[in-house]
């Protein structure tokens, strides 16, 4: 009965939140000191899944269990009690309220509990995960999510992102991907794809110079960039079909892209006669906008998710600075002033916060601030940390760091306190882009 | 195969559509005269076979390493800098002796970073670098006709330690040989 001991106060506001009351309070208990990343972690227990009926799919069902455990864990909000602690086995008692016997999950420690049946039919499989709090002895909500054997991992990313919902009144971010590049394979870097399950899918094959992948709003395309044809260019890969398009066909540096909203059109950046500036393209017509025409550097284009604004790095004021400007290249705002070096700028999906890569007494940092300046805050102190991307929710940021070694791919929550390694293994995991949560699984 | 940009006349339109060609010419076979004979190209000194691949691309394409050295000296930069110091002067200077020698002698200048920093901005600082190169050859009397540029920002390095000493030797721009023109 460890955490019994860590107070009374905190068991208690630490129940009332998995209780699910009402999200703008829960919220503003998460981000107080009883619970969130970085924080006290809520104790859990996420039991195996109870064979329901039709076939047996004990493989399956274990990483389905797995793959919820560890993003909980992810989360910082959970710390989930190892299974083999657990006094009871997963055929033993039933998934409702009235068929748990409580006292078993309160003796090693958890506060709360997640349990789940299944069954599989010649549909594929159904699962039920109900949430529980251990110390009221109460059900506090529950999915039922239908899809195939193939993907139980999308399942089981459902089902935190819910819970996550559950504790903290909004949806978690981890039926999602992350992009990056990496040399993991060799010589070459290439692109890559993260799922939170620990999966790592490798999507080109090109064999020269690839950077900055972007996901589309859809989450189904990426841009990227490539020196595959000679020179560095903009790519479309289509992730259903396979198929790659080329984006950009001018010579010279053509870097970047940064969808916007609506899919429509990429930002990019491009150097005619060695200076570099932002433009747009129009993907359907191909007709380019140029919307910066400085003799400084002009890259790493970021939108605001309402499409109205473009944060950008500029060397415009001698050094690298953020700036944002409106969608057609007016009204240029600065919006960093200290340090000598801020770029990659990240827009949050929800508008409110840009995140950026800085450099302070000679190392790179990830740092945030409001979207309109002002209030920058420092988020890493260790290693060097680069390239910034927001999760879905906007709670979560991902960039890579080299602070175990060689770069890899680190995640954090907004407040730093939080922060785990994504990605390992051989080779440097760089330039990560977080996609929009996943749709299409039933 | 669709034009992509937007000229501001016909005129620029009519060479983004020869550059198109010639992309699409480069890409489907070799060297095969065409529009090389145009001159159209002259400025920016480009000809089919560096618009299909640059001499150090083609060799890290082929050996997965970045190439060191050459017969040219190295022009080093500070970290975040464009500005040729007086070493890098002096560089330069031994790079016009050796061009000013053999006047067939044409070559493509190559920008590169170390990898601290966004790697976009240093594709365009590469960028800049290779052009202060150029413009500081041209202005030593080399013809630009005879100089090509290209930026691989901190994608090439020479090394990966995490020294400064390392990260100096990134911050270069390599000269580096191509073909001979004809005459």
């Amino acid at each position: 009965m460890k955490s019994a001991g860590q107070g009374r106060r905190a068991l208690i506001v630490g129940l009332f939140v998995l209780l699910g009351a009402a999200p703008v309070q829960v919220e503003a208990e998460v981000r107080g000191e009883i619970i969130g990343p970085g924080k006290t972690r809520l104790a859990v227990a996420v039991a195996g899944l109870r064979h329901n009926g039709g076939r047996e799919h004990a493989g399956e069902v274990e990483r389905l269990r797995d793959t919820l455990a560890r993003d909980l864990e992810l989360s910082g909000l959970f710390r989930v009690i190892p299974a083999d602690a657990y006094l009871v086995a997963t055929q033993d008692y039933g998934i409702t309220e009235d068929a748990i016997d409580f006292d078993d999950w309160r003796a090693i420690g958890a506060l709360g509990l997640v349990r789940g049946g299944y069954t599989i039919d010649s549909d594929g499989i159904l699962v039920e995960i109900r949430f529980f709090d251990v110390v009221a002895g109460r059900s506090r909500g529950g999915k039922k999510i239908r899809g195939d054997l193939e993907s139980v991992e999308r399942i089981a990313h459902r089902t935190a992102d819910a819970m996550i919902e559950a504790v903290t009144g909004h949806l978690g971010p981890f039926e999602s991907r992350i992009a990056f590049v990496s040399d993991r394979n060799g010589h070459f870097r290439e692109i890559y794809s993260f799922d939170f399950d620990g999966r790592v899918t490798r999507l080109s094959r090109h064999e020269t110079i690839t950077m900055a992948p972007a996901w589309g709003p859809d989450s189904q395309a990426l841009a990227f960039t490539s020196f595959k044809d000679g020179g560095p260019a903009l790519y479309k890969l289509d992730l259903a079909s396979g198929r790659e398009s080329k984006i950009t066909r001018r010579l010279g540096v053509n870097v970047g892209a940064a969808w916007s909203p609506d899919g429509r059109s990429v930002l990019l950046a491009r150097e005619v006669g060695g200076n570099t500036d932002i433009y747009t393209i129009d993907l359907s017509s191909g007709r380019s906008e140029q919307l910066t025409t400085h003799w400084g550097i002009d890259v790493d284009p970021a939108w605001s998710p309402d499409g109205r604004r473009v944060a950008f790095c500029s060397s415009r004021a001698g050094k690298p600075q953020i700036y944002t400007m409106n969608a057609d290249g007016g009204g240029m705002r600065r919006l960093t002033f200290e340090g000598n070096y801020n770029c990659s700028p990240a827009w949050s999906p929800d508008g409110k916060t840009i995140a950026f890569a800085g450099r302070r007494e000679g190392r790179f940092h990830i740092f945030s601030m409001p979207a309109k300046g002002g209030n920058v805050r420092q988020l890493t102190f260790e290693g060097a940390n680069e390239d910034p991307t927001w999760s879905p929710d906007s709670r979560y940021i991902a960039f890579s760091s080299n602070r175990s070694g060689r770069k890899k791919i680190f995640l954090m929550d907004l407040s730093g306190r939080w922060k785990i390694q994504l990605t390992d293994g051989v080779g440097d995991d760089t330039s990560p882009s977080w996609s929009r949560r996943l749709g299409g699984v039933r | 195969m669709s034009n992509v940009f937007v000229g501001r006349n016909s005129g620029r339109l009519a060479v983004f559509s020869l550059a198109l060609l010639v992309l699409f010419a480069a890409g489907c076979a070799a060297n095969k005269g065409g529009l090389l004979g145009t001159g159209l190209f002259k400025g920016s000194g480009l000809s089919e076979e560096e618009l299909a691949a640059s001499p150090s691309l083609t060799q890290f394409e082929e050996t997965g390493g970045a190439v060191a050295g050459g017969e040219f000296a190295q022009v080093v930069f500070a970290y975040d800098s464009d500005v040729l110091d007086d070493r890098a002067m002096e560089a330069v200077r031994a790079n016009v002796g050796l061009l000013q020698a053999d006047g067939r002698r044409r070559v493509e200048i190559e920008g590169h970073c170390d990898d601290r920093g966004s790697s976009e901005y240093n594709l365009a600082l590469g960028a800049r670098r290779a052009r202060s190169v150029r413009d500081a050859l041209a202005g030593l009397g080399i013809s630009t006709d005879r100089l090509s540029t290209v930026s691989y920002g901190e994608e090439l390095p020479l090394c990966k330690e995490l020294t400064e000493d390392c990260w100096m030797q990134n911050r270069r721009v390599r000269l580096v040989d191509l073909q001979r023109s004809a005459d």
